[in-house]
């Protein structure tokens, strides 16, 4: 399967309310915006029934920054790793937006939360839990994968994620990076490559994470997300509140130059942690990742860079 | 390891322990009915004794409390630091994860809060800031149309118990005499007192 490459945009950053003010000078160096459906939402539970709804006032806000800048969807409550089936009102809540906004791509996390307990009850993990590393996996993701990209005409994108279960099922020796490689390459769906979530992995699994990005196919990488986070019992957990740790800076050098297809680089910070981290500092974390951008990424650097080689 | 199977047992696995109850032995039997090899068994056995597992379980109370006391801030502050600190773990030890949504977990805890005070203003406040955030979503997806409407009887002038929770002072004496407050998407400010003789007058009232 081959997917469309996007136009490359270059820096972004999460979408919340206000936040040209709160970025500040920053403001200027955003190229686009990734805005979360389910931010926008909120749920009721009806009898057991599921109903997401816009809250107005927040899309309206949404759809009043995409006159400025280019938008790119991130969601949130897919599931769509589940067994059980995905979540549909997340999709009717995409479709929703979709009617309004364009968008470049969208990408999900790769992870179920949507499962059921062995008597059958409907449960909800609360938190995106890892998919094991077998084949029956890949065969469950990739066609609704390729489906997700079929429905909205933009290339899907799936996120790696961090996990903190050890010892996951695996099946023909695959790690996380074989898994994304397998999964990647069947169903055509385009990585977005958290390099925050993978340092994370590797700091709390103990590997070697420019070893195991060297055996990634680097040419499914279409977005890149950065964050900072906080430890809890000797986990590094994935938590958007802080800047970008040293090490997730030097695998992004590692990666900007090789991954070719690469079409933004996401800060994400939480909403709560934009005022503690303030406009200063969150002007430089951008400042550096436009840096790196116009470097190693920005199409005129492709073209010679191809010109060179 | 079926995937169906992988997934109902973490899932379950992390939804139990993650309120900090035991596996009770009805839930480890039907884990016993999965799918699974004598291998797969030992590791979905030993995955509640690993540090990665209680992680997960601490990030998803993290969020859930987070989430809690953003929304219900009110009657958090009326509850006091401590006894907000024994709601909230209560809360969380007899109501598995629902949702990822802010709303359904603080409409759940406040319902809680309301049925488990004995003090007349926290069942009052946890009653009141419940009905508000259901009378602002009607508001917000239906406007006027179709208002919700809730009565909640307060048993202190509810002014003066507002301003004891808002100015951090000491909540008023409970009263005999109950004092009304009306709460509906159809009010300009979401709620308002009501006297008691203007309660025959009231239409759709439905109390809390």
């Amino acid at each position: 399967m081959k997917m469309n490459q996007p136009t490359p945009l270059g820096v972004g950053f999460t979408w919340q309310p206000d936040l040209k003010t709160a970025l500040g000078p920053g403001w200027g160096l955003l190229d686009f915006l990734e805005i979360s459906p389910d931010v926008l939402c909120r749920e009721m539970i009806t009898n057991g029934t599921r109903h997401l709804a816009y809250q107005p006032d927040l899309l309206q806000a949404a759809l009043g920054s995409t006159s400025e800048l280019p938008v790119v969807i991130h969601g949130l409550g897919l599931s769509i790793g589940s067994t059980t089936g995905w979540s549909e009102e997340y999709l009717r809540i995409l479709d929703e937006f979709a009617q309004h906004q364009s968008f470049r791509w969208h990408s999900e996390h790769l992870a179920f939360m949507l499962t059921t307990m062995p008597d059958g009850t409907p449960l909800h993990t609360g938190i995106p839990l890892p998919m094991p590393f077998t084949d029956e996996a890949i065969d469950l993701i990739a066609p609704r994968a390729t489906a997700l990209g079929e429905r909205y005409g933009v290339p899907f994108l799936l996120e790696n994620l961090t996990y903190y279960l050890p010892g996951l099922p695996a099946e023909k020796g695959r790690d996380e990076i074989a898994f994304l490689n397998d999964l990647t390459a069947q169903s055509g769906c385009g990585l977005l490559l958290d390099l925050y979530n993978f340092y994370c992995n590797a700091v709390n699994f103990g590997f070697d994470p420019f070893e195991a990005l060297s055996r990634l196919r680097m040419e499914s990488v279409i977005e890149i997300h950065l964050a900072g986070g906080a430890a809890h019992d000797g986990f590094l957990t994935d938590i958007h509140t802080r800047e970008v740790p040293e090490p997730v800076w030097e695998l992004l050098e590692f990666v900007a130059p090789r991954a070719v297809n690469l079409a933004g680089i996401v800060y994400e910070v939480m909403e709560p942690a934009v005022p503690l981290l303030g406009a200063k500092r969150l002007t430089q974390q951008l400042a550096r990742v436009r840096q790196i951008w116009d470097t190693h990424c920005a199409p005129s650097q492709r073209r010679s860079a191809y010109a060179v080689s | 390891m079926p995937l169906a199977d992988f997934q109902s047992a973490i899932g379950t696995m992390i939804a139990v322990a993650a309120t900090g109850n035991p596996l009770s032995d009805e839930i480890r039997t039907s884990l016993d009915s999965l799918q699974l090899t004598d291998t797969e068994k030992a590791w979905v056995q030993a995955m509640p004794q690993t540090r990665g597992f209680n992680v997960s379980c601490a990030i998803q109370r993290w969020w859930r409390e987070t989430r809690m006391r953003d929304l219900a801030k009110l009657t958090i502050q009326t509850l006091g630091p401590e006894c907000a600190d024994q709601m909230i773990a209560a809360y969380l030890q007899q109501n598995i994860c629902t949702s990822l949504f802010f709303l359904p977990e603080t409409l759940a805890f406040l319902g809680f809060v309301a049925e488990r005070s004995d003090h007349p203003h926290h069942h009052a406040i946890a009653q009141f800031e419940r009905a508000l955030l259901q009378a602002q979503e009607a508001a917000r997806q239906m406007g006027n149309s179709n208002p919700t409407t809730t009565l909640i009887e307060f048993y202190a002038p509810p002014e003066a118990i507002l301003a004891a929770v808002l100015q951090g002072g000491a909540l008023p004496e409970p009263t005999v005499e109950p004092f009304f407050v009306l709460v509906s998407s159809a009010l300009p400010h979401l709620w308002r007192p009501v006297a008691a003789e203007d309660l025959p007058h009231q239409t759709h009232v439905k109390t809390a």
